[in-house]
């Protein structure tokens, strides 16, 4: 197909559409992720978490037939597991990212082997309706842009709702700033009253319970079951996301959908016969995550404290 | 105080999770029951024969006679045996071998290359005597073993490594090139006359042989009925993202593309769904996969019939000319076409039925093509 | 921590792993103690099944070591599949090269000499990024392990492919045998002796000692007159290079071409490994035994018992999660008399 009719509205719409539709998982990934991070605590472990919230999301929805009480139960399964990565790396300060890659290793072979226990090896066939595209009264109406963006499925409303008001909580309200007080000078938070452990453990819970959803997008929101290894490294791309966001929720958004856009653009390219090798595509979003940090890496300033335990006796 | 409570949490969370597992146990069973009833019935509708043009090699005395037996089965798998294709099929079949004889039989999932030999040891160190690599990529390390494992047998469903000659070839390992890709063939011969767009789509998993023959031989069988209909090709590169495959899917038939074949186990999940939700035709690749999309869009499946193939090469085992290279294909039934959906019009049914009947014949053959574009 | 104690914690942990993994057993209707002999002891018990675990040993103990530099650094090196990747490539392009033929029997260390070259490469990319900015080294070493997946992908589909399957020529250099009646092989040796240069470095060199006082603090090491940036960079190209060895052997030992897949999971069972062995020299060997004998016994006890191999990635994670929980424990322990309030 020629250059002319490929960047056309309709090719867009599709595009970007398709690209919204991608970015929600990881749009709920780092927005729960920058709140943990903030508080000092990484979220390596948000990709098991999300395998969790897949699979018990599914589970539910399955067994009651509401796909709202899967994706809570989700939410509760991300933060359920989520509460094991927190007990280990704030109660117990120990080292987050080799808890974070125990437990991705942990929630994959779980996940399989609960997958194989409940539903044998034939799942695929217990599909269920995924949530429906979702027009919103009359920003739907607008052209290109309603289409795109106001013309998804309720997960996605809910996820730029959730970041903005993590967005509004993280900056104009007190415990936003206590949390990141936390994040940047924890014994200072500490001198001040604030609880450093319960924070950054509530923090974590929050960001458990995010991957759950996310995890649930992927399940109740696109596919209608659930695969092994479903979040297929996602929850390591919301890391990326976070740094390239600077651990804004809003920009995590504007991020995630970037991402969303440039796996929906590598099809398209794909489609369309490109003659590039497609492991290029695959590669894309890590070496655009990787050229940036290389490239803008000195604007880039991480919560203080990230990533490094707190012992409170310590003085 | 804390940190009991902690203890108890993680206690309380392995534990529950462990409780759940116990209750879903008797729903999985009923799963596998109905999967193999599914598998027998498909299993049942090939026609026999058993021509083997094997180019049976020299050695055939070689083995001896520890070689002339099969009790205990093995398949090593590249994937995951719940992706309702390339690995299930598998599975399934060798499950269905169990209830056809005396047999024994065991499968490792995910046997990636930097494993392949051990596992393929460790086999024949617990006695198994009919060791089968899913895939060319076992080759190599079957070669390997094979020479230390003189009175076992071993089968590959795929090509002879190209850099060993055939006479160093080792006489008790059986490459069976099977032909799936006279099946894709007829795929896209079904998707070109059922196109009404003119475009049809291929997704791929990754790299290797198959998928790559696989989609050359369906952009030929598009081919042979027009040169005017486009094939859009896609290789997600990964066989478990099955989200990523939906929105594969869907950019195709935004595109305009109205069949799809699919190719990439997990990942295919995710296009049947999009094929489902879309309302757009597709075609089943390994096992009959109508049953996953709404009914009548998926045209037909391709089937590759796993245990006719392994019984086959124990009827050789044990009438001592085993080794060497075969080709199956349609024309003996390992590979075979399901039934047509009630979309299919009759005439194109008979069309393609004569596809089939050609390349059975010989009148048309279908190489392999390993090429990338 | 006395080391009686660490021991102890070491030696509960892995029961504590093994009797939650028991439980996962016996809820696939297998014996878990069946399926811990075949898993722990069988691997054991012939020469040939110990030739399986040397072929998991020496990879794991070199990532090992490489992990362990990084961690006395305080770094996190995630990114030891990419640069298991590197290395492997590195030995790959020497042994399919013309320029093997001319180099003769040297073209085997050489090709390791520039498996290690371009672990380094892989490693530093993480390290540059890490001096420069202080950007995450996790999470780049996590994207570098993708980027290195497709560029191996892509070599060995296109310009390396050899023939049909997607995979390269073999290599003309392989390593010796050690014995002929199993797969070991000199790899185990080098490993070994590596490990023996690996002691005497961190306990010996001023290098050593510095690399230390910078995982202890970096303020201590900033005061102590320690170039960090050069101290950090240089613990990850380390911890790369032997992350890349660890691939140059996997082709010269076992796959002798290279495909997908070479790397396994090497990469993150090196983690393991450093925490089992404590960064301690003679508790790495132990550690990667250990873990070599898991590795290939769980290959048998999957053959027997019908329990996926999957079950000792989750083993091995339990067993890393309860190590850290009784170190955890049994530091705060100490705190705790002294009065602190928990």
């Amino acid at each position: 197909m020629e250059g002319a009719t490929l960047f056309n509205t309709v090719f867009l719409t599709a595009l970007f559409s398709s690209g919204v539709r991608q970015s929600v998982p990881l749009i709920f990934g780092s927005v729960g992720d920058c709140v943990s991070e903030k508080s000092g605590v990484m979220g390596i472990s948000l990709e098991g978490e999300m395998l969790f919230g897949a699979f018990f999301s599914y589970f539910f929805a399955l067994q009651s037939g509401s796909l709202w009480f899967g994706v809570l139960m989700g939410a509760a399964a991300g933060m359920v597991s989520s509460m094991l990565v927190a007990a280990w790396s704030v109660w117990l300060r120990q080292d987050q990212s080799i808890i974070g890659i125990m437990f991705n290793i942990f929630a994959a072979g779980f996940t399989n082997f609960l997958n194989r226990m409940i539903f044998g090896t034939s799942n695929a066939n217990i599909s269920i309706e995924t949530f429906q595209p979702i027009p919103l009264p009359l920003l739907s109406k607008i052209p290109v842009v309603g289409e795109i963006f106001f013309h998804q499925n309720i997960l996605t409303y809910l996820a730029v709702l959730l970041a903005v008001l993590t967005f509004l909580v993280m900056r104009k309200m007190k415990l936003g700033l206590q949390i990141a007080a936390v994040g940047e000078n924890p014994k200072a938070a500490q001198a001040c009253g604030i609880s450093v452990y319960r924070y950054r453990i509530l923090c974590y819970l929050f960001c458990g319970c995010m991957a759950g959803i996310a995890g649930a997008s992927l399940t109740l929101g696109t596919v209608g079951t659930f695969t092994e290894a479903i979040s297929a490294g996602r929850g390591f791309i919301c890391l990326a996301i976070v740094i390239l966001a600077r651990w804004n929720p809003l920009i995590a958004v504007a991020a995630g959908f970037g991402f969303g856009s440039i796996q929906a653009l590598q099809i398209r390219l794909q489609v369309q016969g490109s003659a590039l090798p497609y492991q290029f595509f695959v590669a894309l979003p890590y070496l655009i995550t990787v050229l940036v940090l290389v490239l803008a890496g000195h604007n880039i300033r991480a919560p203080r404290e990230l990533g490094v335990p707190f012992e409170r006796e310590s003085r | 105080m804390k940190k009991l409570l902690a203890m108890l949490l993680a206690l309380v969370l392995a534990l529950g999770m462990l409780s759940g597992c116990g209750d879903g146990k008797t729903t999985s069973d009923e799963g596998t029951d109905k999967k193999n009833e599914a598998g027998s019935d498909a299993g049942g509708s090939d026609e026999g024969g058993q021509d083997t043009d094997a180019s049976k090699d020299a050695d055939t005395e070689a083995g001896g006679e520890g070689r002339n037996s099969v009790s205990k089965i093995a398949v090593l798998l590249p994937g995951s045996i719940t992706d309702e294709s390339w690995n299930q099929t598998a599975y399934e079949g060798l499950q269905q071998i169990e209830t056809m004889g005396d047999f024994q039989t065991n499968y490792t999932e995910n046997v990636g290359s930097n494993d392949m030999e051990a596992v393929f040891r460790s086999y024949c160190e617990e006695g198994y005597d009919f060791v089968i690599g899913h895939g060319a990529q076992y080759g190599d390390a079957c070669c390997r073993v094979a020479e230390d494992y003189p009175d076992v047998n071993f089968f590959i469903t795929g090509n002879a490594p190209e850099d060993i000659p055939a006479e160093e070839l080792p006489g008790n390992i059986m490459f069976a090139d099977y032909r799936e890709c006279e099946g894709a063939y007829v795929c896209g011969v079904v998707a070109a006359l059922m196109t009404k767009s003119n475009k049809v789509g291929y997704v791929g998993g990754g790299n290797n042989t198959t998928q790559q023959s696989d989609k050359n031989a369906f952009i030929e069988g598009v081919a042979s009925v027009s040169s005017d209909i486009e094939v859009k090709t896609v290789i997600t590169g990964t066989f478990d993202d099955s989200a990523l495959g939906k929105e594969t899917a869907i950019a195709m038939i935004e595109d305009g593309v109205d069949v799809i074949l699919q190719t990439c186990d997990h990942t295919g999940l995710g296009v049947l769904e999009a094929c489902s939700e879309k309302g757009v035709y597709c075609l089943g690749y390994t096992t009959d996969q109508s049953g996953l999309v709404k009914e009548g869009l998926c045209l037909t499946s391709m089937l590759i019939d796993i245990p006719f193939m392994i019984s086959s090469q124990i009827d050789l085992i044990k009438a001592g000319g085993y080794g060497g290279q075969s080709f199956p294909g349609l024309h003996d039934g390992v590979v075979s076409m399901s039934g047509y959906s009630s979309e299919v019009p009759a005439e194109v049914q008979q069309q393609v039925d004569e596809v089939v009947e050609k390349i059975k014949s010989g009148e048309l053959v279908i190489t392999p093509n390993y090429s990338e574009n | 921590m006395k080391s009686i104690q660490k021991l102890l914690i070491l030696l509960l942990s892995v029961a504590a792993a093994m009797l939650i993994g028991s439980l996962l057993i016996l809820a696939s209707g297998a014996n878990p103690l069946e399926a811990y002999y075949y898993m722990v002891i069988r691997p054991l018990t012939s020469v040939n099944s110990l030739g399986e675990v040397s072929m998991y040993f020496t990879p794991l103990l070199l990532v090992g070591i490489g992990v362990s530099f990084a961690f006395h650094a305080r770094l996190s090196n995630l990114g030891g599949e990419g640069q298991i990747l590197f290395g492997a490539l590195g030995m790959t392009l020497m042994g399919i090269s013309p320029v093997g033929d001319v180099l003769g029997i040297f073209s085997l260390p050489v090709g390791c000499l520039l498996g290690i070259l371009f672990g380094i490469l892989w490693a530093a990319i993480a390290g540059f990024l890490r001096v420069r900015f202080k950007t995450s080294e996790i999470v780049v070493t996590l994207m570098l392990n993708y980027i290195a997946q497709q560029i191996i992908s892509y070599l060995v589909f296109f310009p390396l492919r050899s023939g049909a399957e997607p995979q390269s020529e073999k290599i003309a250099c392989a390593l010796p045998k050690l014995s002929s009646s199993s797969r070991i092989n000199w790899g185990v040796v080098v490993a070994l002796l590596l490990t023996v240069a690996y002691g005497v470095i961190m306990k010996k060199t001023r290098f050593g000692f510095r690399l230390r006082t910078l995982g202890g603090s970096e303020k201590a090491a900033v005061y102590s007159g320690v170039p960090v940036g050069r101290y950090y960079f240089a613990a990850m190209a380390i911890s790369g290079a032997f992350c890349g060895l660890a691939g140059a052997m996997q082709i010269s030992g076992n796959t002798m071409r290279l495909m997908e897949g070479v790397a396994g999971d090497f990469g993150f069972s090196g983690i393991v490994v450093a925490m089992l062995g404590s960064l301690h020299p003679v508790g790495l060997v132990i550690a990667s035994l250990f873990m070599a004998v898991l590795s290939a016994g769980s290959v048998t006890m999957q053959v027997k018992t019908g329990i996926p191999t999957s079950f000792t990635s989750v083993l091995e994670a339990l067993i890393v999660l309860f190590i850290l929980l009784g170190m955890a424990l049994s530091s705060r322990r100490g705190k705790h008399r002294k009065g602190g309030k928990a």
